[in-house]
């Protein structure tokens, strides 16, 4: 929801952040009640590609902050016509 | 398999080439080259397959179609490469680093179309998505690039999120993550006895490749993509990298839940009916021939989406023959659209005096998108919506995307008309050049031959 509703690009970062810490939570689950460890490991390949997104995504709000001294999604219209 | 390893590291050979060589030309030629290598790794994948083989702990799995779908995916890069390396290289300064960019993508490209584990689709759609989150803000001085990078990047982890959580749910149901798994094949056996944990994640995947493909309701972001980046990494993104979601698509979708089809197709039929509207009906009030181009990209997606619906082995011709034409008409009518100062339609009036080659290819390339006879994209379309004739029962479908193509042809020949009957100086940003001019008659030849012999495809 934060994800929707939130203006802050940093706090949509921050909730899509939660959103892939809940799925590791429920791997973690399924794998113990499946008694297999295959989800366990899917888990470090999530956390791994979560640190590289996050890195590209804090990188591009940088570029974004230093063109328009904001971070604020709203403003991002300029594309519509 | 071979060319999953060879991309990776043609990938880290490009960054180093940035260091290495000062010169752009060096870079480009190595670019060509490396590209000319992976088609080459590709071909032997090609030859060497002879029955479905399964490597790296029965995580990959390479049928003789993927191998062929992935050779012909690395010749249309390899013609990307050939029309656009000075327009790539004029984007930025660190041009080696965007072809580095590129082979990642088809790293993932190749993963993405041989996957029999959900963990290789994951990693497939993230090493597919993360280059393209930075190709697209790569012009840093443009705010439109920018802007278009930070909407791609929350959009498209937003959709990785949805992706992941309908993994984890079929993972609840069958415990397995492997597609050829026992426990996983019998849990999609039947109609009747699927769970309902399982039921949720095919309905999050698909919510998750209609993003990736810019299906319908979720094509909000393509047109403010496509139009932000930068225009010599537009065609990339459109195409290729889109295709190849198609492709994992349709694996998942036809091996793994083939026979429980009833539930998911009719939200297919949603999305094509939506897709195809709004694509093509957006598409006619646009005055920029780039977002044109982006509404239209989506209103292709809703063609290709045919084949996924229809579940026979047409669909997987149509889609291979249609992913080949839509990648090469693509790229011609966007090397156009690179070499205008202004991208709107006026910017081309009277373009035909003045570049008469340009022109002409331009327009094959248009007319192979709108499906007329004679070029690749009508044997695509006929392909396609043949799949979902054979179906049967959704005729009305198929009579509805008939009519969105003839829609289509109005915004695609208003191009034509600017280019051959309006008068006007259309003012050209880059001259192009004999090699250039050579390289789009290549293609727009490539187009033609698919249009009058479909079958080398096949």
């Amino acid at each position: 929801m934060g994800v929707l509703m939130r203006r802050n690009a940093i706090i949509i970062l921050m909730c899509i952040e939660l959103m892939l810490n809940a799925v590791n939570l429920l791997m973690v689950t399924f794998s113990k009640m499946h008694q297999n460890s295959d989800a366990q490991i899917f888990v470090f390949f999530i956390m791994v590609v979560a640190a590289a997104e996050v890195s590209v995504g804090l990188s591009i709000i940088v570029m974004m902050y230093r063109k328009m001294r904001s971070i604020d999604v709203n403003i991002l219209n300029r594309l519509k016509n | 398999m071979n060319a999953i390893i060879i991309s990776a590291i043609l990938g880290v050979i490009m960054m180093f080439a940035g260091i290495f060589f000062k010169k752009t030309s060096t870079i480009q030629v190595t670019a060509i080259l490396g590209s000319l290598a992976l088609l080459v790794a590709t071909f032997f994948d090609h030859q060497l397959v002879a029955a479905d083989t399964k490597t790296y702990f029965k995580m990959i799995e390479v049928s003789a179609y993927t191998a062929w779908f992935n050779m012909l995916i690395t010749f249309c890069t390899l013609i990307y490469f050939l029309i656009f390396h000075r327009d790539i290289s004029r984007v930025g300064k660190n041009d080696a680093d965007y072809f580095a960019l590129m082979f990642f993508i088809l790293c993932g490209v190749y993963m993405l179309s041989s996957y029999s584990n959900l963990l290789i689709l994951f990693l497939g759609i993230e090493i597919l998505s993360i280059p393209q989150y930075i190709l697209a803000g790569s012009d840093k001085e443009n705010v439109k690039s920018n802007e278009a990078s930070l909407k791609y990047f929350l959009m498209g982890s937003f959709s990785t999120g949805i992706l992941l959580m309908g993994i984890t749910l079929i993972y609840g149901a069958t415990g397995s993550f492997d597609l050829y798994n026992e426990n996983f094949i019998q849990q999609f056996q039947s109609a009747e006895g699927l769970n309902t944990l399982a039921f949720s994640g095919i309905l999050l995947l698909l919510i998750a490749f209609a993003f990736k493909v810019s299906a319908a309701p979720l094509h909000f972001w393509t047109p403010d993509v496509y139009d932000g980046s930068p225009t010599a990494f537009t065609p990339f993104m459109a195409t290729i990298a889109k295709v190849s979601v198609f492709i994992a698509f349709i694996r998942l979708f036809h091996y793994s839940f083939g026979n429980i089809s009833s539930h998911w197709q009719t939200a297919i039929a949603a999305m094509i009916v939506l897709t195809l509207l709004i694509g093509n009906i957006t598409a006619v009030y646009q005055q920029s021939v780039k977002r044109m181009m982006a509404y239209s990209s989506i209103a292709q997606a809703g063609f290709m989406l045919f084949a996924i619906f229809a579940f026979n082995s047409t669909s997987w011709q149509g889609l291979i023959l249609y992913s080949v034409s839509y990648t090469l008409a693509s790229l011609g009518v966007f090397a156009a659209i690179l070499k205008m100062k202004d991208y709107t339609y006026e910017g081309f009036n009277g373009l035909a005096q003045k570049q008469p080659i340009l022109a002409a290819t331009t327009t094959i390339c248009v007319l192979s998108l709108a499906g007329i006879p004679l070029t690749g994209g009508f044997f695509a379309k006929y392909f396609v919506l043949s799949a979902a004739i054979e179906q049967g029962k959704w005729v009305g479908l198929v009579i509805f995307a008939v009519l969105m193509a003839a829609v289509s042809v109005y915004y695609y020949f208003r191009l034509v008309r600017s280019m051959y009957f309006q008068q006007g100086d259309a003012e050209l940003k880059y001259e192009p050049n004999t090699v250039e001019n050579t390289l789009l008659i290549i293609n727009a030849t490539l187009v033609i031959i698919l249009g009058v012999l479909p079958s080398i495809l096949l």
